[in-house]
């Protein structure tokens, strides 16, 4: 508790927007390129769910350009099959449609609340199925996946990509494996725990500590 | 069958939760509880602060993983998610904006059980701590109106001052 406790703290402290109102000019040099980026996107999302949320089909759209290459991978890497994952993104988005007037910007981001809704939806996806061959084959990529590297399609974003993936390799290889398995892969911790075979507490540390870790070194930008 | 289990599981726990529920919380982020363990996550959530900040800065986190996992969405399915939405009203916003009460999660939605009517409070587990990016929005327009005041008044000062010490030479 201590250590999250320090961490928000820290978290709160390093963020661009709180840098102190006595040194206003040395800001737009102190904030990385990347975040001043973030932060423009991040604005314009809000206002096109905004929009959204009034009808307007061409901010949609323009949501719909911004995120679904995010939305879709997302959803594909945890279901692995590009049919299903092509059907969990459709729901997502029109979901998202829906739901745009209860989007609230104090909770969270909007890429926050459309990546969150999207895995939910790609989990709940894979544990409704129970087809054993389904099973066995999602257990059979698992040795393949595991001896690479993480794979992504990005075309845009390689500053941001090569950010998140240093993070990724700051965190210890056994962080590194129970995030990638719970996230990525969509399992359980128990089942996270019985592939690794590990105690049920020592995966769900893993993940919490790994999640901590990729924060911080998210969080910062330095 | 999980979802009766979660049920009766969910019945027979104690009022007060166990000292290490704060552990789920990065499993619960990463949807990694099944369905009893994510409904006792969500009961603990209603009285953890702490646990509740934690969700909002995590999800933050894991939003940012999927930058390495973009992939050209199929060319067809950006015509038909536009004609689905043609055919769905988006929602009223909620009646109230909601103080203490609704930010906190009430209602458990079981993994397998009707995700689409997931309002964005219970899909978000509903923290009420502000997001850096909301923060930024509001603050920079507040930057810039300072920032703006503070140079008027400087330019003032400069004025008023180059002016006194015009006239003491002369």
């Amino acid at each position: 508790l201590v250590t999250a406790d320090s961490g928000v703290s820290q978290i709160g402290t390093s963020q661009p927007y709180e840098a102190s109102p006595e040194e206003p000019f040395g800001t737009a040099e102190a904030v990385p390129a990347w975040q001043r980026g973030h932060q423009a996107q991040a604005g314009w999302l809000v206002d096109l769910v905004d929009r959204c949320a009034r009808n307007h089909e061409a901010a949609f759209e323009a949501l719909y350009d911004a995120t679904a290459a995010r939305i879709y991978g997302i959803v594909l890497r945890v279901l692995r099959a590009p049919d299903q994952a092509a059907e969990v993104t459709q729901e997502v988005f029109v979901e998202i449609w829906r739901q745009a007037a209860t989007y609230q910007p104090e909770k969270g981001s909007v890429l926050a609340w459309m990546t969150t809704v999207a895995h939910r939806r790609a989990v709940d996806r894979v544990r409704c199925v129970t087809s054993e061959a389904a099973r066995e084959d999602r257990y059979a990529t698992l040795n393949a996946e595991r001896s690479r590297d993480l794979v992504w399609d990005a075309v845009q974003g390689r500053l941001d990509v090569e950010r998140i993936r240093d993070a990724m390799d700051s965190l210890t290889p056994i962080q590194k494996e129970a995030i990638t398995l719970a996230y990525f892969g969509g399992y359980t911790q128990s089942q996270v725990a019985q592939l690794l075979s590990i105690p049920l507490g020592t995966a769900k540390t893993r993940i919490r500590d790994g999640l901590i870790g990729l924060r911080d070194a998210l969080g910062g930008g330095s | 069958v999980t979802d009766a289990q979660g049920r009766l599981r969910s019945a027979n726990i104690h009022p007060e939760f166990s000292a290490d529920a704060h552990s789920n919380v990065g499993a619960y982020v990463v949807d990694a509880l099944d369905a009893p363990e994510r409904a006792e996550f969500r009961a603990h959530l209603e009285s953890c602060e702490s646990c509740r900040s934690e969700v909002v800065e995590f999800r933050e986190t894991t939003a940012q993983l999927t930058s390495l996992v973009q992939a050209s969405p199929p060319a067809d399915l950006r015509g038909s998610v536009l004609s689905g939405i043609r055919k769905v009203r988006p929602l009223p916003p909620p009646e109230q904006p909601a103080p203490e009460v609704a930010s906190v999660p009430n209602e458990v939605a079981p993994l397998d059980e009707h995700p689409s009517v997931m309002p964005w409070s219970l899909a978000l587990g509903a923290a009420p701590t502000e997001s850096p990016t909301s923060r930024s929005t509001s603050r920079d327009g507040r930057v810039n109106r300072v920032l703006l005041a503070v140079t008027i008044v400087a330019l003032l000062v400069c004025l008023v001052l180059g002016g006194w010490v015009f006239v003491l030479l002369q």
